[in-house]
């Protein structure tokens, strides 16, 4: 049952992270002497004369493109329920509504820690291979960029709490995205990594809980 | 013989206003029972409620003795569910619906799913997005059965199917219904469908059940009294079981639940100079009984001691 699920969540989701690693990868290791109008406002990394995860372009392109792939994660999962009418027709699936769900958030969740640490791992790599870039390199620099794409598991549930909660878009159902959104940019600001994996880990169960409260209670109409 | 479906003053406002208010619903095993109302009449909500899709204000409901709100998935398992628009995933083809749907029941029927697609002509690869309605509607039914369900509770099944489809796929649910004596509860508001299909109906009127009685005796028990008068026709006075009342020219029509030897005597002290007592089908009965003054509308409980013959029973 689980595997049909899991099976399906991929299928759908697919298109959407093989969107995401594409971007990234094109403005990590593309180079493009002048990019498509949305991503002219991104920095590019993994230019030669750069020094790989501390000049800051990376972690500047990484979080708008990773945010961007969590929400749009998020908001998949749900609205396209919603709008397909399919809610109905998943959710009386005989496997429990929180299992349903459960099975929706662990696929997100995991394709998008998969696809984000996929160009921390190349751009790493790159930076390891001696005569890559002008500089020494370590992996412990790559800290930063681990704990943002932890962080933002966390905005990926909020995204997803944002589609599964009924309530007006211009109103407050973005709100709970834009809270998350704002406790994960304060997270980076916690200089010790557990800690900070720690407030993730917390904000992470309290969006779970409040997930699976919502799906639970809520009329699907 | 054992209600699969039990309610108990089930209700659910939206914005206030009762969707569904009341409602007190009870279907044995066996039973092919029509929902029936006009738009909005609280149907989808009342079959929402009954698969814990939405939450009731108040009362409950049972499906096979178990609280709608908490069914367990080996519930759910004995229980299809056809939502009205068929909904499905567009992306998918027919056989990836059916590897999708199969591992969740036990009871899957293979073979029988093979019969049911292959009588319908529809072909596993075929993309779900390039169905039509009717043949969405197939695959729903397809899918339902084949899990084996012993109760199936379709949400206007026939709604957007042409005429020559509609009659297939009631057809085919007539053949369903025919294997096992599963239950099934459907709404519509096509009374042909009902009319061929069910065993029971229920009325549902601004969300109150007004109506819960055997298709043929809310037949049997309506009819419509035509008076005609020299001049002027007068009101007709009210009475127990007046649904509606109206003036065309020189005639005065009525329509009365439950005519009885009272009605004809009411009518007859009118002093008309032509009575008739006109018997009704299903979809005029259904039309004078829900679209009339709203008002005059008789609660079937209310009048249910003033019908002289058994069987309906009140539920508002």
């Amino acid at each position: 049952m689980l595997r049909a699920m899991v099976s399906k969540e991929l299928r759908e989701l697919l298109p959407v992270a093989a969107f995401a690693v594409v971007v990234y990868l094109w403005l990590g290791f593309g180079q493009p002497a002048s990019p498509p109008w949305p991503l002219q406002v991104l920095p590019i990394w993994g230019r030669a004369e750069d020094f790989p995860f501390l000049s800051g372009e990376f972690l500047g392109s990484f979080a708008v493109v990773s945010g961007v792939f969590a929400v749009a994660l998020g908001l998949r999962q749900t609205v396209s329920e919603s709008a397909r009418g399919t809610w109905l027709f998943l959710l009386h699936r005989p496997l429990g509504r929180r299992r349903l769900i459960a099975a929706k958030l662990l696929v997100g969740a995991g394709l998008f820690w998969i696809c984000a640490a996929l160009p921390i791992l190349i751009y790493g790599w790159r930076a390891a291979t001696p005569g890559k870039f002008p500089c020494p390199f370590e992996w412990s620099m790559t800290l930063d960029a681990w704990k943002l794409s932890v962080a933002l598991i966390a905005l990926y549930l909020g995204a997803f709490l944002a589609g599964i909660r009924p309530g007006r878009w211009v109103g407050t159902r973005l709100l709970p995205l834009a809270g998350v959104a704002i406790l994960v940019a304060l997270i980076q600001f916690l200089a010790v990594p557990l800690v900070a994996l720690a407030a993730v880990a917390a904000l992470g169960t309290v969006l779970v809980g409040l997930i699976l409260f919502v799906a639970q209670t809520r009329d699907y109409s | 013989m054992a209600d699969v479906i039990a309610t108990h003053r089930l209700t659910k406002y939206y914005d206030g206003k009762p969707a569904v208010d009341g409602l007190d619903l009870r279907v044995p095993q066996g039973c092919v029972y029509g929902l029936l109302g006009r738009n909005a009449a609280g149907k989808s909500t009342a079959i929402k409620m009954l698969l814990g899709m939405v939450h009731a204000d108040c009362g409950r409901a049972e499906l096979f003795g178990e609280d709608c709100e908490c069914l367990r998935p080996q519930t759910r398992a004995r229980i299809a569910y056809l939502a009205e628009g068929h909904p499905l995933y567009r992306w998918m083809t027919i056989g990836e619906a059916v590897r999708f749907t199969r591992p969740f029941y036990p009871t899957w029927n293979q073979r029988l799913l093979d019969q049911i697609l292959d009588h319908f002509g529809l072909s596993q690869k075929a993309k779900v997005r390039r169905l039509s309605n009717g043949q969405r509607a197939q695959v729903s039914l397809s899918l339902a059965v084949a899990a084996e369900p012993e109760l199936l509770i379709l949400d206007d099944p026939t709604i957007g199917l042409d005429t020559v489809v509609r009659r297939d796929f009631l057809g085919s649910l007539i053949q369903i219904i025919q294997r096992r004596g599963r239950t099934i509860l459907f709404s519509s508001h096509i009374l042909g469908d009902v009319e061929r299909v069910a065993d029971r109906i229920g009325i549902l009127v601004d969300g109150v059940l007004r109506v819960d009685c055997p298709t043929e005796h809310f037949k049997d028990s309506i009819r419509k009294v035509v008076l005609e008068f020299a001049g002027e026709p007068p009101q007709f006075p009210a009475c127990p079981g007046l649904v509606s009342s109206q003036q065309v020219g020189r005639t005065l029509e009525a329509v009365i639940v439950g005519y009885s030897d009272e009605h004809r005597r009411l009518a007859e002290s009118l002093s008309p100079r032509v009575l008739e007592v006109v018997e009704m089908n299903l979809e005029d009965a259904f039309i004078e009984y829900t679209r009339g003054p709203r008002r005059a509308l008789p609660i079937f409980a209310e009048e249910q001691a003033d019908v002289a013959s058994d069987g309906l029973q009140g539920a508002a």
